[in-house]
């Protein structure tokens, strides 16, 4: 049993990255022959320029003071990237057919509740932000490529699974298509902006080349089962063992778009001065004319109603690696992860569990091209080969290092039908 | 359940609280931030105080409020009458009949047309006016009528009317009824003879179609002609014109006090230059009976005082090759009438009455008198006032709608609001600047004084030039304003001008100019 746990270890903490994996993993650790149900609940926010303590801080509430600013800002880089990902759903594998279960065959379904928010700034919208902009007065700041999405959907897949004996070898793959239901979502793309105030704060000038999109268009994004758009997306994952010895994992998830039916779009390209209301002062007094000089930004808005838009989901791509050392009292876990869009940047984790305990526990640090390293904790408990809990999460309040920049977590209970 | 399993559930539960947070509405997270923009600006200079249009500059740079404006006189209407002219005929043979072919002339006729004006008109040249023709034919042919006034040209060729006028039917004669638009005719009124005037001829041939068969003409059928010349206006005339007397009343606006109506001016200066013109080739008679202004608004007047008034001006004629009118020149101010005393009412108004007369000696120019339709007798004024004055409360003001632009739900997060204004001044005059904060009705909520004045620029004795001074002013709205500034619906931005060292007068010069830019700045606490 316990050399059991050890190489379910090897999996457990290789999903803690990216939640996502959970489902694929949750079944990898069992064999095709078990059957099981899983509920899942997860968080996850990290970024390479906002940090823990500026989350925490956000989240304790209460005035954030001058000197926390300037520690917040001080760890930003040039341009900031972030993801946030919550789902709830269930996960089942269940393979009814005899036939397939006696070839090493697992279907599987998932259905789950999503919400994608991630973007990009620069470190000058996040001054602007922190600080108004009195301190930058004859500074230009640039907010050249800050981006913001969110995507709030539904999915619902169905997959396939197989294991395969090779020698002392064994993979697993899995397959597995996602019929996505988009309820609401936004998205902000600033291609080139930059803005100055002069010294004495009497002319504001810049430029704002971008587009706002939101759907839908007109109003709150409605009940749990309204449809603002379909998609599909593919998740493909594989993972090669040699049992108590090392583990090889990878796979491409999020693979897809998502066809919005409706949505408000505003097109910005314009390069503006203002220098306040012209003030055109003449003898009469209380007459209603007056002269507005360069303030008139709306009118080089271009709004396009009703367009549909197809939005590219955020995929990401891994590979992980995990080994048992001392005499397999331990496993050391390294990952590599990738992902698209608005992050662009690969991230890289590196951890270490002990398997000598019923409960397994586990620790990482995790490098997410900024300047901090994440912490993240673990532990994965089985209950008489009926119920299993994993829980996870990212720099817990009471560990150490308050600048990481990463945080969330996520509990998956499972329980086995046979 | 053993003891393991509770430990493990409530580890569980314990790490499950991490993801667990509880945060009153009140105390959101929240930060300060310091925002700066940009609010108004503004240039006074002599563009604000004058319009173009009323005023001028002087070779020095030196301004003076000025104004030129016509008074109506006399038009051509008035002074030369072509009366509307009617000729009718009826033209038949004396007796029997005879056969006439398709294609011979059928009847003829040369009219002599006297136009019966009071003026002997050799010449003119028409700026509208109109020949209105009726031709009724009574034979049983049809007739092809030719119309000719060789004497009467527009663009070298005389005036020329065909028409093809259907034979009767029974007793209802064949017709054709129509207009000539005689607009830029050149009427040669001298005669066959070229030594007449008011004369013309014009020639009727009328001749049997040849489309028409043969036709029999009889003491019975006959060609009945009307031609009218209606309205002649003449755009030029040429001959002797009537002695005549004539009579203008007129009333005309004087802007130029409009930017002075407000505040104390003292001025000095005012000078009215008076122009006659006679642009007529034909001696004038001209005497200014009454020049009067009036201020409308207080219901006070003043006559002019001065030699012109009453006196009898003789205007001889204008010279037709080159174009050369003649002009009489008066200067009027503070030495030789009562012109300053303008100053004083700030007149709106000017009333006048000139009593005329054309040619009082006769024909003298033997027919060589003329005139243009638009180069008659003129006679206008240049009001000119230099801008060398003190001044007190000069007040220049804008107005524009407003709408409170901050959101109530923000309100609490902004504590006050400061406007910084600072002034640029080249202006040797002081001014105090005041936001106006009015209702819908344009009734004032509140006023904001500035706490300190816009220096006046240091003048260079002597010289135009000054120093520009810099002045900085701070106003400040703090949160219990803002309950009282949400009312309002307009804001009128007040600039109230003095001379800091009365009684002295500074001339106002064109590059004189008083920058101001404002810009408002405001903590806000961010908050999520």
């Amino acid at each position: 049993m316990r050399l059991k746990f050890i190489l379910l270890s090897f999996l457990v903490y290789n999903s803690i990255f990216a939640q996502e994996f959970l489902y694929f993993n949750q079944s990898s650790k069992e064999k095709s022959t078990k059957d099981f149900v899983s509920v899942i609940g997860s968080t996850e926010t990290f970024s390479s320029g906002l940090n823990f303590n500026l989350l925490s801080q956000i989240n304790r509430g209460g005035e954030i003071n001058e000197s926390d600013k300037n520690r917040d800002i001080s760890n930003l880089n040039n341009l900031n990237r972030f993801l946030s990902v919550n789902r709830y759903g269930v996960f089942l594998e269940y393979t009814p057919i005899k036939k397939l279960k006696e070839k090493n065959f697992a279907l599987t379904f998932n259905a789950s509740q999503r919400n994608i928010l991630a973007g990009s700034f620069t470190k000058n919208l996040a001054e602007l932000i922190a600080y108004g902009n009195e301190p930058y007065l004859g500074k230009i700041l640039d907010f050249t490529n800050s981006k913001f999405f969110q995507l709030n959907f539904q999915q619902i897949g169905l997959g396939i699974k197989k294991e395969i004996k090779i020698g002392e070898l064994e993979l697993v793959t899995s397959i597995s298509v996602n019929y996505l239901n988009a309820k609401s979502g936004s998205a902000i793309e600033i291609f080139s902006s930059n803005l100055i105030t002069d010294s004495s704060g009497f002319e504001t000038s810049g430029n704002l080349n971008g587009n706002y999109s939101k759907f839908p268009p007109e109003s709150k994004p409605g009940l749990f089962f309204v449809n603002k758009g379909n998609g599909i997306s593919g998740d493909i994952n594989f993972l090669l063992t040699k049992e108590n010895k090392w583990s090889f994992s990878g796979g491409i998830n999020d693979l897809g778009t998502v066809k919005i039916y409706q949505s408000a779009k505003v097109n910005v390209d314009t390069s503006f001065s203002f220098k306040g209301i012209y003030v055109d002062t003449y003898r009469l007094l209380y007459d209603t004319s007056y002269i507005a000089n360069g303030d008139s930004l709306t009118r080089l808005l271009k709004f396009n109603e009703s367009s549909p838009q197809k939005i590219s989901m955020p995929y990401f791509v891994y590979l992980n690696f995990s080994k048992t050392i001392l005499k397999e009292k331990f496993t050391l876990h390294t990952g590599l992860t990738y992902r698209n869009n608005f992050l662009n940047f690969p991230s890289f984790q590196l951890g270490m569990s002990y398997n000598k305990t019923k409960i397994i526990p586990r620790i990482d640090a995790i490098v997410f091209g900024g300047k901090n390293i994440s912490y993240r904790i673990g532990a994965y408990h089985k209950f008489k080969e009926v119920l299993s809990i994993e829980l996870q999460t990212f720099a817990p309040h009471f560990i150490f290092y308050r600048n990481s920049n990463s945080f969330g977590g996520a509990i998956v209970v499972s329980y086995f039908l046979n | 359940m053993n003891i393991k399993m509770i430990k493990n559930l409530l580890f569980l539960f314990c790490f499950a609280l991490l993801f667990v947070a509880c945060k009153k509405e009140e105390d959101k997270s929240n930060w300060l931030t310091n925002w700066v923009f940009p609010v108004a600006h503004t240039t006074i200079g002599i563009h604000s105080l004058v319009p173009d249009s009323l005023r001028t500059v002087n070779s020095d740079g030196s301004v003076n409020l000025s104004y030129v404006t016509n008074l109506n006189t006399i038009n051509t209407n008035d002074l030369i009458v072509i009366p509307d002219t009617t000729i009718l005929n009826r033209i038949s043979i004396p007796f029997g009949s005879f056969l006439v072919n398709p294609g011979a002339d059928v009847f003829q006729k040369t009219e002599v047309i006297n136009f019966n004006s009071t003026s002997r008109l050799t010449r003119a040249i028409l700026k509208s006016g109109k020949l209105i023709y009726s031709i009724k034919n009574y034979t049983n042919g049809v007739l092809d009528i030719n119309y000719l006034v060789p004497d009467a040209k527009l663009n070298e060729i005389g005036l020329n009317l065909n028409k093809s006028i259907p034979k009767k039917e029974g007793s209802i004669p064949g017709i054709s009824i129509g207009e000539i638009d005689l607009s830029g005719y050149s009427l040669k009124l001298t005669g066959l003879s070229n030594l007449l005037t008011n004369q013309i001829t014009s020639y009727v041939t009328a001749k049997l179609s040849s489309n028409s068969l043969a036709t029999t003409i009889t003491m019975a059928d006959s060609l009945v002609l009307s031609f009218t010349f209606s309205k002649l206006v003449p755009s030029y005339a040429r001959g002797n014109f009537a002695p005549q007397s004539f009579d203008v009343n007129g009333e005309t606006d004087v802007t130029i006090f409009g930017p002075l109506l407000d505040g104390n001016f003292d001025f000095d200066k005012l000078s009215l230059s008076l122009v006659l013109e006679n642009g007529i080739g034909a001696d004038v008679k001209a005497k200014l009976e009454n020049f009067k202004v009036s201020n409308t608004q207080t219901n006070q007047s003043l006559n002019l005082n001065h030699t012109i008034v009453g006196a009898n001006l003789n205007m001889t004629r204008a010279i037709e090759n080159p174009y050369l009118p003649t002009r009489k020149y008066f200067l009027l101010d503070e030495t030789n009438s009562n012109v300053l005393d303008f100053l004083e009412l700030k007149p709106n108004k000017i009333s006048y009455s000139i009593q005329g007369e054309l040619n009082p000696l006769g024909n003298i120019s033997n027919l060589n008198d003329f005139v243009y339709s638009n180069k008659l007798l003129k006679a206008f004024i240049d009001l000119k006032i230099p801008l060398n004055f003190s001044a007190e409360n000069i007040v220049f003001s804008d107005t524009a709608t407003f709408s409170w632009p901050i959101e109530e739900k923000r309100e609490p997060y902004i504590n006050k609001i400061k406007l910084k204004m600072l002034a640029q001044n080249q202006i040797p005059l002081g001014c105090k600047i005041s936001l106006l904060f009015l209702d819908e009705n344009k009734i004032l909520i509140k006023e904001k004084l500035s706490n300190g004045d816009i220096l006046p620029a240091i003048q260079e004795l002597g010289s135009s030039l000054t120093t520009m001074v810099k002045s900085e002013i701070i106003t400040t709205f703090t949160k219990e304003e803002f309950i009282e500034l949400k009312k309002t619906k307009f804001i009128a931005w007040k600039t109230e001008f003095n001379t800091y060292n009365l009684p002295q007068k500074n001339t106002w010069y064109s590059n004189y100019i008083l920058k101001i830019n404002t810009s408002g700045s405001f903590e806000y606490r961010m908050h999520l």
